[in-house]
This record gives C-alpha cells, structure tokens and sequence, in this order.
C-alpha cells in the first residue's frame, strides 16, 4: 500500500508472508557535495552503533565539460526495529544494515539506479533535492532485500516532490519552492528490483523463508531493471559458489525479476486508482 | 615544585616579613633573647628554603623550558640567572644584615627614630630581596608559558587544513570529460591483461604473518595478528574472522580523515565474506583472527578491494593459518559494451565507465568466495565478465604461490 503516511513525501508499506517493511521517503533542500570518484564519504563521524544516516556524496561524475556539478542524490537508510532482534544477535543486525544501506545507496546514486539525478539538481554547484529513502524494517520473515526494493519502488512511485521556480536577476539566481504544485520524481520507473537467491547446497532458491536462510551458505542480490538489464549483483555469506552456478543464479534471477517487475506495475497503477478515487486504505490495522 | 608550593613560599616569605615587622614594632624596645633566636631561626629557614628553592626552580624552569621548547629564549634565561645571583646575594646579605640591625635595635633603644630607619632598612632590604627574588614575575612568565603551550596543541588539535570561509564550493579536481578508449589504455595494456604484479610476504615482523602487493601504482599492505584468544565470552566451536579495512589518509586523491567511514566498514565486511570461505576456522574455537589492511596508495577503488583480498590471503598463509586454498582477487570495468580487466583510477573516472565487477576467487575448488558488481550491464556481459575475472584470479593465484615457494627456498 501507497501513501500511508502524511508527513512523507512519499510512502509504501509491503508485506510479503512475515516480512513487514515501512518506506518513508522525505525530499529536503540541500548542497551539492563536491564529487568524489567513486567515493562515498562519511561527513560525521561514525561510531560502531549508530544507525543514523549516512551522507553519501554522488559516485558518478557528470558529464559536464566545464565540470560543473548538476546532479542531485539519493540517501538510503535501513533500520530494524526491535522484533528483528530475536532473529539475529545485534551486532550481525547492525551489519546486514549497513551492509544493505550500501548496496542500495551504490545503486541509486548511479546511472543505474534509473532515477534522473540531473532532474533532482535546482541550481548548477550549489543547491539540489536530496531524497532521504528510509526502510523500517517492522517484522522479519526472511527475504529481506526484495521486500525492501519492492517498497522502495512502490514509495518512490508516490513521491511528490514540491515545484520549485528558478529566478535570476542580476546575474543572481534564487529559487522559490511552490506549495501547491508538486511534481514527481523523473525516472522512477527505471529503478531496479531486487532479487535474492540463496545457495544450498549444490542448487538454489528464490524467497527465502528463516529457516532456509539459516540453511543457506551463500546469498546473490541480483537487481534487474524494467529493460532486463542486470543492474547490480553482490554475494553475501560466508559460503562459496562455484562460476558455472554463479551464472545461472544470475540468469535464473533476470527472469524473475522482469516478471516481478511486471506485476510490481500493475499493483502500482492500481494504487493509483485508489488514491485517485479517495478510497480508503487498509492501512496499519 | 608547582605553582602551589610557590605561592605557599610566597605566603610563608610574607608572614616571616610581616611577622618580623609586627614584633619590631609591638614589642618593647628591648628585644629579648628569645625574639632574637627566633628571628634567627627565621633567617636561617629563609636561607636554607632559598637555597633550596633556588635548586628545585632551576631544574623546574629548565624543565619546562624544554618542554615548552622554548630554549632559546634569551630573555627568560636572563632573568632566571639574575633572579638567581640576586637570592644568592641577598640571603647572604640578609642573614649578615638583619642580624646587626636588630643588635643594634636592642642596644640603641632610646633612640626611637634610629630605630625606625633601622627598621626600615630592615624592611626595604626585605623588599629588596623580593623583589629581585621575581617570584611574581617569574610565576606570571610560567603562566604565560602554559597558556602558549595550550594554545599550541588546541592549534594542533583543530583542523590541520585551512578551510575557506562559509558557503565557499570546493573547485573541482579535474575536468573529466574524457572518455575511455579500450584499445588506448595506459603502458598500451591489453584490455584482459594485469597491470604489473608484485608481492613480498614477512614485511611486518611483529605480526603473524604479513604481506605486500603492488599491482601497477596500487599498493596495499596486510598484518595478521592470530588465532589469538577470543575476548567474548562462551564457547565458540569455530574462530572468527575480523577484517579491518583501512584507506590510509594520503592514498586517495581527496584525504580520508582517520575515523572509518561506511565505505571502510563495508570493505571490510566484503574482505570478510571473501576469505572465510577459505579458512580452516573450525580448527580454531574460542579465537579470533584479525586482519589488517591498509592501502598506501588507491590506484582504482575496485582494485584495491580485489587487491586486498588478495594480500590478506597471503598474509593468512604466511601466519600458518590452515587453509583450503589461496583466495584471489580481481576487478574489471565496463566500458560502453566491453570489457576491460583491471581498471586503475584514471580509467575508472572516465566519462563511458558504466559500472565494475569485483570478484574473489578459490581455484582449488573452483569457487566464487565473493561478488560484487554495479553497473547497468546486460546478462551476457555480466556472464563474461564473470569469466574474464576467474581466469585473472588464477592468474593471480600461481604469482602467490611462487611467491610463498620463494620465501621457503630462502
């Protein structure tokens, strides 16, 4: 479900068997970080415990001769609440955080990521859209990633950013931010979806319950695009794969994800309907 | 001796000065024997605190001098030695003097006015005395002293760049608009072939086992400190592994300031994930193993991750820590629609670089330890690439053996 929450720019909530996963999206103001190559740079500093979001910097660089910076960025942040924790001990709950914290902001910030960063830019070298993109993660019911994407795409979908109105005089560029009139985020549709495929043994599986986790050695989070392209693949785990299973887990997850894909449009559009007519929502009963 | 003990010298001086004065004044014209021992007594406990003073603020200022650094300040050392000569001659004077005067109080005591004089001489020797002692001014210059040395190290403490003022941009670092061709690569590499590899092991002589690889510019150093006893309580039927990954601050073209940041962290969780699967760890309960990899110089951020896989492996070989196998790693780029292996920094920041894979490598049981790829690619390429990496890594592996065979022969 879409639009969940007022005070979000923008909001989905998935449910997917156990798992609980709450997107709240917010659009705010901000500089334009000078780029780092690749480089994702830590401004605060960061303490072993501390779950708060990160400021990420763009990885990419534009392509702008004049190296003019025009591009705005998108933060991601992954939290658990409390039921998490009798799944797993603290410290490996703060690892799959960060660790999925920064997979999702390596995709997003970049070209891959589908999203229009230029769009997000309000003027060149000083001032952009930042989209902070916040994953509670409510219940654990295995195949964490996916469900998280899912919301992601389906918060992103209902995002609407305020319409901002670029003036100059005098050589001086100011911008004012409309009330009433918002636009949405350019791209949105191109974002990947995750797909998660855990190794047991000498085969695979997609949609991991807890206990096939737990069995599991090895995990791939492979992300497809509408186009089928592969967007990002990274391993998880302390197992091993060997490179001729390691293609078809890739393979078998490209076709999957298209079809996820797919599905995940049609449920959206139908969100929009909804919300079209002023129906009510299931919401947090 | 401190601040405190000078001032309680200051205080004792000034009671006896008082005192002595006071008694003079109060009492009978005549002094009695007793007043007079006392005030010798008196004299003969300034002497000997002179004295010793005298020894402990020498080696004290001279102390702090050093520390301070300031050796060469002339005018200071002027001073102390001058304050030093003048209590030398003055506690000889003193003790000389005052006695006399008071001698001569006792027996001229009709004549009230000598007296006042004597007693005022009494008195503007003991200022006198005081005065060259410096105390105040010495202990006004020890303040000035450790005021400067504070604001020296909050100096040092504070940013060691100067920054421009507020809502100043940071210009950019280069004009990249470049754009890479695979046939023009630098040192007219191959676009499958390795940048020049090197690799020592036993550079750290304190650690385990330690390892250095250079691979072209990129240079990436591992210490391995275990299996040592692990810290967390209960039983623990396999060890565990603790990978810390580290940019050193001068190995990026923009400085890493010294806390780790997230990019630090997920490196080493990666590190992590890609050299457990190699490890005998159930041989080790109740231990740990830590692993530290710092890169000196960041040649291409994939590669020094593909890099520090492959130097801590070799580090873990080199502690004598039971393995499967050596774990390489290797990292490759794509370029508009192809392939290139091994992508150094300046490659990486071109305009058509459209995303990099990373992977680590088992070749004795043919396993992918590790994946990381980013970059919208199609699944035939990714395929490929997947490839191209695997036969690097095992390129990569035979160099690692050697290079453990040749520390043995020798």
């Amino acid at each position: 479900e879409t639009n969940l929450i007022n005070q979000a720019s923008g909001s989905c909530r998935v449910l997917l068997d156990q798992t609980d996963i709450l997107v709240g999206i917010k659009v705010e103001i901000g500089q334009i970080e000078p780029d780092n190559v690749n480089d994702e740079e830590d401004e605060t500093n960061l303490e072993e415990d501390d779950l708060s979001r990160h400021n990420n910097i763009v990885s990419t660089e534009d392509e702008d001769v004049f190296g003019e910076r025009n591009k705005g960025r998108i933060v991601c942040n992954i939290d658990c609440s409390p039921s998490v924790a009798k799944f797993f001990e603290f410290k490996k709950i703060e690892e799959i955080c960060i660790e999925y914290s920064q997979y999702m902001n390596r995709l997003l910030n970049g070209k891959q990521g589908g999203i229009d960063l230029q769009s997000l830019c309000i003027l060149k070298n000083s001032t952009c859209w930042i989209i902070y993109i916040d994953a509670l993660v409510l219940n654990y019911g295995g195949n964490l990633l996916d469900a998280i994407f899912v919301a992601t795409r389906g918060a992103l979908q209902n995002t609407r950013i305020p319409k901002c109105r670029v003036e100059e005089s005098q050589g001086i560029f100011d911008f004012e931010i409309g009330d009433e009139e918002t636009e949405i985020i350019e791209g949105w549709r191109e974002m990947p979806v995750c797909v998660t495929v855990n190794k047991i043994g000498n085969s695979f599986i997609l949609d991991s319950t807890p206990l096939e986790d737990n069995c599991s050695e090895a995990r791939l989070m492979v992300s497809i695009n509408r186009k089928g392209q592969i967007c990002s693949v990274q391993k998880d785990g302390t197992g091993a794969i060997e490179p001729t299973l390691l293609t078809e887990m890739i393979r078998s997850a490209q076709t999957k994800g298209k079809l996820i894909l797919n599905n995940l449009d049609l449920v959206l559009s139908n969100e929009e309907k909804r919300i079209e007519n002023l129906i009510e929502c299931v919401g947090f009963c | 001796m401190n601040l405190l003990s000078i001032r309680q010298f200051e205080k004792e001086t000034d009671f006896t000065k008082k005192n002595i004065t006071e008694k003079c004044l109060n009492s009978n014209i005549k002094l009695t024997e007793e007043s007079n021992i006392e005030l010798q007594d008196l004299l003969l406990k300034i002497k000997t605190e002179m004295a010793n003073f005298k020894v402990s603020a020498k080696s004290f200022y001279s102390k702090k001098l050093e520390e301070i650094q300031l050796k060469n300040d002339s005018n200071l050392n002027e001073i102390i030695n001058k304050s030093f000569i003048a209590i030398d001659s003055h506690t000889e004077s003193l003790s000389s003097l005052n006695f006399k005067n008071f001698q001569s109080l006792t027996t001229h005591d009709d004549k009230q006015t000598e007296k006042n004089s004597d007693l005022n001489s009494v008195t503007n020797s003991f200022d006198q005395f005081f005065e060259s002692y410096q105390i105040p001014f010495l202990k006004k210059r020890y303040l000035e002293f450790e005021i400067e040395k504070q604001n020296l190290t909050m100096k040092i403490k504070k940013a060691k760049r100067i920054l421009g003022p507020d809502g100043s941009i940071e210009p950019p670092y280069e004009i990249k608009s470049e754009k890479l061709n695979i046939n023009n690569r630098e040192f007219n590499r191959e676009s499958k072939q390795l940048r020049p590899l090197c690799m020592r092991i036993d550079t750290i002589k304190q650690a385990n086992g330690s390892a250095y690889v250079e691979l072209g510019d990129l240079k990436v150093v591992c210490a391995v400190y275990g299996p040592r006893q692990s810290l967390k309580p209960g039983n623990s039927s396999a060890g565990s592994l603790n990978c810390d990954f580290k940019f050193a601050p001068f190995s990026c073209k923009k400085r890493r300031p010294y806390p780790k940041d997230t990019q630090e962290k997920e490196y080493g969780l990666l590190l992590n994930q890609a050299l457990v699967p190699s490890l005998r760890l159930d041989l080790l309960p109740k231990s740990v193993i830590d692993i530290y990899v710092q890169v000196l110089e960041a040649d291409g951020m994939v590669s020094s991750l593909a890099a520090a896989v492959t130097c801590a492996s070799l580090a873990l070989a080199n502690a004598g820590i039971e393995m499967y196998d050596f774990v390489s790693g290797a990292s490759a780029g794509y370029v508009d629609n192809s392939i290139i292996l091994d992508c150094d920094l300046s490659e990486e920041e071109k305009i058509n670089f459209n995303g990099s894979i990373f992977l680590s490598y088992m070749p004795a049981s043919n396993e992918v330890t590790h994946i990381v790829q980013w970059g919208e690619v199609n699944y035939a390429n990714s395929a490929k690439a997947i490839e191209i990496c695997v036969d690097a890594c095992s390129q990569i592996h035979s160099v690692m053996s050697q290079t453990l065979l040749n520390s043995i022969k020798d």
